[in-house]
């Protein structure tokens, strides 16, 4: 009698932990989770989404949590989520939601190493770890096949994220990373933060093979003049789309790059 | 209510505080559009406000050169312009004192100073705002003693002050304003008697007089 | 005195140019040094000497008018008005061309400021407190678009910070408004040793020199806005060369003009010589180098024997 008593509760409790784990619920700030939470099957259990979420297309009909910096507390309450994914950017207004049961994780966007790490992370807490690994194993091959595209290698790039003030990309950003990755060296990722402001003296300095000019850079009519040996190349909004931002499209801006020196 | 300014005479303006007496000088000087008749004869007037700000590093040379400033977009003061500063530094005693940052004076010589601003810009009638006091009575005295120098040089002036028995010594004619916004203009012997004084100043007053000098002391 | 005062005319003559060689010739790179002098280092020189001799001329004629040495040239909402315009041209106009509408967006704060401080019965507190309205209001607005577009933040706040990273390179209408500028200076600035005296006095017969209050400050608004144009909003500059060149060359607006000139233009050239140099070949912005080494200076020369402290 008194063993079967024990037997109904595990059982009963057993059946309720895995009804409770089929009832997780998620909040994302940052549009790349999003896009592994979809990449993941994991969607449904995505209630609401950041302003800047905007793919994969579906993702636009969740309801709008916020942006990077408002957060749409009432909303928030409302849905109750378990856990509250966020990047780098809303780092310092996440950690006070902890005290209602708001779990937030914090995710780390620097290289292709964290995103492997993010798909992980969200695969263990959506229960997907199975997932988790193929994508993460697919994405390792696309990234490989990428890599081989680049038949003329080691060509010198210099990204501009911005003209007037001159802002590049440094060590720590994402795209350094993608386009050592894709066989080619950017001229600027010695240089110690994400997106430093420089010496445009250095940039002619290093000599540049191709320059490459940010959907966000307006003024680019200079830049000819002060790289005549440079190829030229304006990114399109299809480009900046998937280079943007460090998701498991990463392979794309992977071989983006890696094609750059073919002509 | 009317006024009249004779000319070449030293004129003090006396009454309690409240009663008016800046603001007859802003009327005289137009700086206030009441309707309110002014009889004079002078063409520039001159006001000189009660402890004026002066800048902080500047020399007493450079100070009065600041009025032949005022009229022109010019560069350069002319050598006409020059020697009458040194004319003015003379006449009110500070020539020594020529390139001696003003800040370092004392107070009777920048107030002084202050009057050798009006005389450089040619002015007839100085309008003074208790020019003399935060002084102690020496340097009073000074300032008092070129003031009715000057109206033998064609230069009247009208003053606040609240010392009567030192007004008495220099002034031509009184003007006294009461707290009813009336004018008692006399000159000094009508002026002081008591039925004048209290009707200026609401107190009984005493007056001395001795060998054609008036004193006033108040009666408890 | 006056060989003291030649003196140190002459050292600052010396610093200029030292400087301006600095700018222009410091570790250039020969192979490339047409396209780095003609498309860098000159702008950089001219902007240098346009922002920092408008915004010391300005702060000259703030001062002297409201008799405080704390005045400064962004008195009349001019700032915020300045930053005001660069956000919106850049959020809402995606231009590059936001040195522009910085300049246009200073002009029209001040003129709203001194046209609601009055032009009739012009005050120097009226103007300071709705200035002072004007740059809370108008700055909390700031804050908020930028917030609003975490995407461009990072850009905007690097503007807002003041620096020569504007679009136009050899600016015609940026040295002709410039020209307009001096030339209405070398006019005006004599007057300034009647503004000198206290406001109160009054010369009868004689034009009053209170009247041409509103010129001044007009002229100091376009002063200012011209320095928006060239180097985005610098503080410090219009507040520090008055005050020094006062200090060292006495109180003759006609030196001081010269003084502030060569003042305003050295302080800024040297500072954007170590904004570009320090950490090359990352930049320092602008702005910030100039408080970082304009403060410890001012204070310096505040504390110093016959500063301003002491009088």
């Amino acid at each position: 009698m008194y063993k079967l008593l024990i037997s109904i509760i595990v059982t009963f409790f057993l059946l309720f932990s895995s009804v409770l784990a089929k009832d997780l619920s998620f909040v994302s700030l940052e549009p790349s989770l999003t896009e592994t939470m979809y990449a993941l099957g994991a969607q449904d259990m995505l209630k609401a989404v950041s302003s800047q979420c905007n793919h994969p297309v579906q993702a636009k009909e969740k309801p709008i949590i916020g942006d990077y910096y408002f957060i749409n507390e009432q909303l928030l309450f409302d849905i109750k989520p378990d856990y509250f994914l966020f990047g780098e950017l809303s780092f310092f207004m996440i950690d006070k939601y902890e005290q209602f049961g708001i779990k937030p994780v914090y995710f780390k966007n620097s290289d292709i190493e964290s995103v492997y790490q993010n798909i992980f992370v969200l695969g263990k807490l959506t229960n997907k770890d199975e997932q988790a690994k193929d994508l993460v194993l697919d994405l390792k091959n696309k990234i490989l096949n990428a890599k081989k595209m680049n038949k003329n290698p080691e060509k010198k790039i210099l990204y501009v994220i911005s003209m007037h003030p001159f802002i590049t990309i440094g060590k720590k950003s994402f795209i350094t990373d993608i386009i050592e990755k894709s066989g080619n060296h950017s001229v600027t990722k010695n240089i110690d933060t994400s997106y430093p402001l420089i010496s445009i003296e250095y940039a002619i300095s290093q000599k540049p093979d191709i320059v490459l000019i940010d959907i966000h850079c307006k003024d680019e009519s200079m830049i000819q003049d002060l790289f005549p040996n440079a190829k030229i190349i304006k990114m399109t909004q299809e480009q900046t789309d998937f280079t943007d931002r460090p998701s498991i499209r990463i392979y794309k801006s992977i071989e983006f790059f890696a094609q750059l020196g073919n002509d | 209510m009317s006024l009249s300014i004779p000319t070449n005479k030293l004129i003090v303006l006396l009454g309690p505080n409240g009663a008016g007496k800046s603001t007859l000088l802003n009327l005289i000087t137009d700086n206030l559009k009441i309707k309110f008749h002014i009889e004079n004869t002078f063409k520039n007037i001159f006001y000189l406000p009660q402890n004026p700000y002066y800048p902080i590093g500047i020399t007493t040379f450079e100070y009065l050169s600041s009025v032949f400033f005022k009229n022109t977009w010019k560069w350069f003061l002319t050598t006409d312009e020059k020697l009458k500063i040194i004319e003015v530094l003379e006449k009110i005693e500070l020539l020594d004192k020529k390139d001696i940052k003003i800040e370092n004076l004392s107070g009777g010589e920048i107030q002084k100073a202050n009057i050798g601003l009006g005389l450089l810009s040619g002015a007839d009638l100085f309008l003074l705002d208790e020019p003399a006091s935060n002084m102690d009575l020496i340097n009073q005295v000074k300032i008092l003693k070129m003031l009715k120098n000057l109206t033998s040089q064609g230069v009247s002036s009208v003053i606040i002050m609240h010392d009567v028995n030192l007004a008495i010594k220099y002034a031509d004619e009184f003007i006294g304003v009461t707290t009813a916004h009336k004018l008692i203009q006399k000159n000094v012997k009508e002026f002081f008697n008591k039925e004048t004084l209290k009707q200026v100043f609401d107190i009984e007053f005493e007056i001395l007089e001795e060998n054609d000098n008036f004193y006033v002391q108040i009666i408890d | 005195m006056t060989n003291k005062k030649g003196l140190a005319f002459i050292i600052l003559l010396t610093g200029f140019i030292l400087s301006l060689f600095l700018c222009l010739f410091y570790k250039l790179d020969v192979e490339n040094s047409q396209i780095i002098l003609s498309y860098i280092r000159i702008p950089v020189v001219l902007k240098a000497i346009i922002s920092g001799s408008c915004l010391a001329l300005a702060g000259m004629f703030l001062q002297t008018i409201s008799k405080n040495p704390l005045a400064d040239p962004y008195l009349t909402g001019l700032s915020s008005g300045a930053g005001l315009g660069i956000v919106i041209s850049i959020l809402f106009f995606n231009s590059q061309n936001y040195s522009l509408f910085g300049f246009f967006g200073a002009l029209v704060a001040s003129f709203i400021v001194i046209a609601l401080s009055g032009f009739s019965k012009f005050s120097i507190t009226k103007l300071i407190l709705i200035g002072l309205s004007l740059n809370l209001f108008a700055g909390s607005i700031i804050s908020f678009l930028i917030l609003k577009n975490p995407e461009k933040s990072y850009p905007m706040t690097l503007i807002l910070t003041g620096g020569f990273s504007s679009a136009d390179y050899f600016d015609k209408i940026l040295i002709s408004l410039f020209i307009i500028a001096i030339f209405m200076c070398v006019l005006v600035f004599p007057k300034l040793n009647a503004l000198r005296l206290d406001t109160r006095l009054i010369f009868k017969s004689q034009e009053n020199a209170n009247k041409y209050n509103v010129l001044f400050i007009l002229i100091a608004a376009f002063l200012t806005s011209i320095s928006v144009y060239s180097a985005g909003i610098l503080g410090f500059i219009g507040i520090i060369c008055p005050l020094l060149s006062k200090l060292i060359f006495g109180l003759d607006a006609r030196v001081l003009f010269f003084a502030n000139l060569l003042l305003g233009s050295t302080l800024v050239l040297f500072s954007s010589f170590l904004a570009s140099n320090i950490l090359y070949p990352v930049q320092i912005p602008l702005g910030v180098v100039i408080a970082i080494v304009g403060a410890p200076f001012f204070v310096f020369f505040l504390f110093k024997k016959g500063g301003i402290l002491n009088n």
